[in-house]
């Protein structure tokens, strides 16, 4: 799932960020150069791809990782 | 459909002006969009030739394009974008009868009409020198005159020549036709259109929004619901405290060019994971709770909604404004409210499209419940292209002394005064990419004219500050050299509102036209009254006698809000109690034989009837 989350955050971004670069940052997305707009359409992205409802106050939803997370545990 | 012919500007040679020709692809009528409606809404506001939403532009001419080229370029951009030759009339009206009149009208009772061919006059000027600086001028020019929704086309221009070469293209433009993302649509398409390309059709055009936003599977019910809990937890004015006596013009408008200020905000944002226009909206909103008194700040944002599939590639007006409600607790840190913040401003972009009749109508319910009008009037509004900056000078935000140095460079100045604005403040960036240019506009019947100033300066403070020390919230205002307003003895804090509480009883009696009524904070253990925050567990209830038509809670509470509609000091009771005879003075009303009581708020409400 994290690379598939990956390939959504890049298709997101417009191409602008390489699913490589995702899978190795280290830093959170908006610090990887995903802007605000590129954000939302990521957001709106995965809850088509997984069948999930994305709650933003969820927390820790800046992160690749966090993310994975997130949807991890909705689909439970 | 006509244009107004191109104006007279001195410094430049008028020469025989041209008309455009345009033939579309279609033509046709709809509602309007939620986009469209949003701007109709606040033309409206405005006298009716008000030019305050024209917008004046230019976009210069490369290359050896003639003359020729260029009108060729005007005509096709006003054929491959609807808007360009849209007219607002109300419906059932023809081009040119619709006036517009009617201020409360949210656009439900207009249509757009896109008029699929006509003529558009275009000035030629000839330069002797600097033609952008003049073509400036000229856009200017053109736009400080309103336009006629109805009958004239949302777009002014000419062209301005150097020794018999088009330089730049000079126009005035309707916001009803294109907003900031249109604009850069447009700026990229017109080389292109100038080099005689062939672009492919817009995918999306504002009839089809229209079409869509009416379907049977309509977008923004999720929206819906972020606004209704919005409403439910923001307080019901930031102006809740005193009136004063505004300046003239009324509303006052200040700027800053803060390099400074810029590298802060892109250093939190690196260093909390969040935006740095959460940054700013966060900023802002611990401004205004700081100076107003609050822990929990409301805030619209303008929310361009072009992450929604299929709008990113419509010209035309498709913002929207969004609800966005901060926590900014007591005993919590600027970095605290940042990371809660940016998740509520992302919420807030996220959900910014949405129909607004449907909005209004929980907008009035919740007034209803809560027993005030629900003011919103504090803006945020993020202009940058993406959202971020790009070049800004190499300075380590660590690096106190540099920073201090950069923050030399910060300049502040006056933007303007206005008689009529729908804000009562309003903070916004600016444009410029290597720069936090910022601005806030405020409301001098509200905050002395000069806080507008203040805020900018004390906003980057506080940025720079939270770069190198924690800020708690509790210290905002001193770090950015702001004085929280003054509330004079008799208001008091219920939940997130402030309230005057002799007005509000005063208000009571003149609704009643009694003298024989009170208004006394109680405790609100049964859970009605006021909802989470200061003064959670208290309530108002409105004591008073009964007379023919004001005999229950419903009536009392009907005549109650028709009294204090438009009113930022004054809360409706919570409870009523309907007594049949006045106390033998003002500490008796509870012990007073009750008639009846209740909310009022619903004929089904806990009503409870006594002794009838």
């Amino acid at each position: 799932m994290r690379e598939r989350v990956a390939e959504l955050v890049s298709k997101a971004s417009g191409g602008d960020l390489a699913v490589a670069d995702i899978l190795a940052a280290e830093c959170s997305l908006p610090a990887l150069g995903l802007t605000s707009i590129a954000y939302l359409r990521l957001i709106d992205l995965l809850e088509v791809e997984f069948d999930c409802d994305v709650d933003l106050d969820g927390g820790h939803l800046d992160t690749l990782d966090g993310l994975v997370e997130h949807i991890a545990g909705q689909r439970k | 459909m006509t244009a107004s012919p191109p104006a007279q500007v001195t410094g430049l040679t008028a020469l025989p002006p041209r008309t455009v020709e345009f033939r579309g692809a279609r033509g046709g009528q709809a509602a309007l969009t939620w986009g469209q409606q949003g701007i109709w809404r606040s033309t409206r506001w405005l006298d009716d030739g008000d030019p305050y939403f024209n917008l004046a532009w230019t976009l210069p001419v490369t290359g050896a394009a003639g003359l020729d080229a260029v009108l060729r370029a005007v005509g096709r951009l006003v054929e491959r974008h609807e808007t360009l030759r849209t007219a607002f009339a109300r419906a059932g009206e023809g081009a040119g009868e619709g006036d517009g009149e009617g201020g409360e009208d949210g656009g439900e009772d207009t249509v757009q009409r896109v008029s699929r061919e006509g003529r558009l006059t275009v000035g030629v000027y000839e330069a002797a020198a600097r033609p952008m600086s003049a073509a400036k001028e000229l856009a200017a020019e053109l736009a400080a005159t309103g336009f006629d929704y109805a009958a004239e086309l949302p777009i002014r221009c000419a062209v301005v020549c150097q020794r018999g070469r088009p330089r730049v293209l000079a126009l005035a433009l309707s916001h009803l036709a294109l907003d900031g993302w249109s604009l850069n649509m447009v700026a990229a398409e017109w080389p292109r259109l100038v080099a005689g390309e062939d672009l492919p059709e817009p995918g999306r055009q504002p009839l089809d929004q229209a079409a869509f936003e009416r379907s049977d599977s309509p977008p923004g019910g999720q929206a819906l619901w972020h606004w209704r809990t919005g409403l439910a937890s923001a307080p019901r004015s930031m102006f809740d405290f005193p009136m004063r006596e505004p300046e003239e013009p009324r509303f006052v408008r200040h700027g800053m060019d803060s390099p400074a200020a810029a590298v802060a905000a892109e250093a939190l944002a690196a260093r909390h994971g969040v935006t740095t226009s959460s940054v700013l909206t966060v900023a802002s909103a611990a401004l205004l709770a700081a100076v107003t008194g609050h822990r929990t700040a409301a805030l619209q944002l303008i929310v361009s909604n072009r992450h929604h599939p299929g709008m990113e590639a419509m010209a035309g007006p498709a913002a929207q404004d969004g609800l966005c409600v901060i926590e900014l607790g007591a005993g919590a840190t600027f970095a605290d409210a940042l990371r809660h913040g940016h998740r509520r401003t992302m919420a807030t972009y996220r959900n910014g499209h949405y129909d607004p009749a449907l909005v209004h109508a929980a907008w009035e319910a919740e007034a209803w419940d809560r027993g005030a009008d629900i003011d919103l009037d504090a803006f945020f509004n993020d202009v940058r292209q993406a959202g971020r900056w790009q070049g800004l000078p190499p300075v380590d935000p660590g690096d106190a002394a540099a920073l201090a140095t950069l923050r030399a460079r910060t300049r502040t100045f006056f933007v303007g005064a206005y008689s009529k604005v729908k804000a009562r403040i309003f903070f916004a960036t600016g444009p410029t990419p290597s720069t936090c240019e910022f601005y806030v506009l405020v409301d001098t019947a509200f905050l002395p004219g000069d806080v507008a100033g203040r805020m900018l300066t004390g906003l980057e403070e506080l940025l720079v500050r939270a770069v190198s020390e924690e800020v708690p919230l509790d210290r905002v205002a001193k770090v950015a050299g702001l004085d929280p307003v003054p509330r004079p003895t008799g208001w008091t804090a219920i939940g997130h509102d402030w309230v005057d509480l002799p007005a509000t009883e005063e208000l009571l009696r003149r609704a009643c036209g009694t003298d024989l009524a009170a208004v006394v904070v109680e405790d609100a253990s049964d859970g009605a009254g006021a909802g989470a925050g200061d003064g959670a567990a208290a309530r108002l209830t409105g004591y008073l006698v009964a007379s023919p038509g004001l005999d229950t809670p419903e009536a009392v509470h009907s005549a109650v809000m028709r009294a204090a509609a438009g009113r930022t000091d004054v809360l409706a009771p919570h409870h009523y109690v309907l007594c049949a005879a006045p106390p033998a003075g003002p500490a008796g009303w509870p012990a007073c034989p009750r008639l009846i009581e209740g909310g009022g708020r619903a004929p089904s409400s806990a009503m409870t009837v006594l002794g009838r």
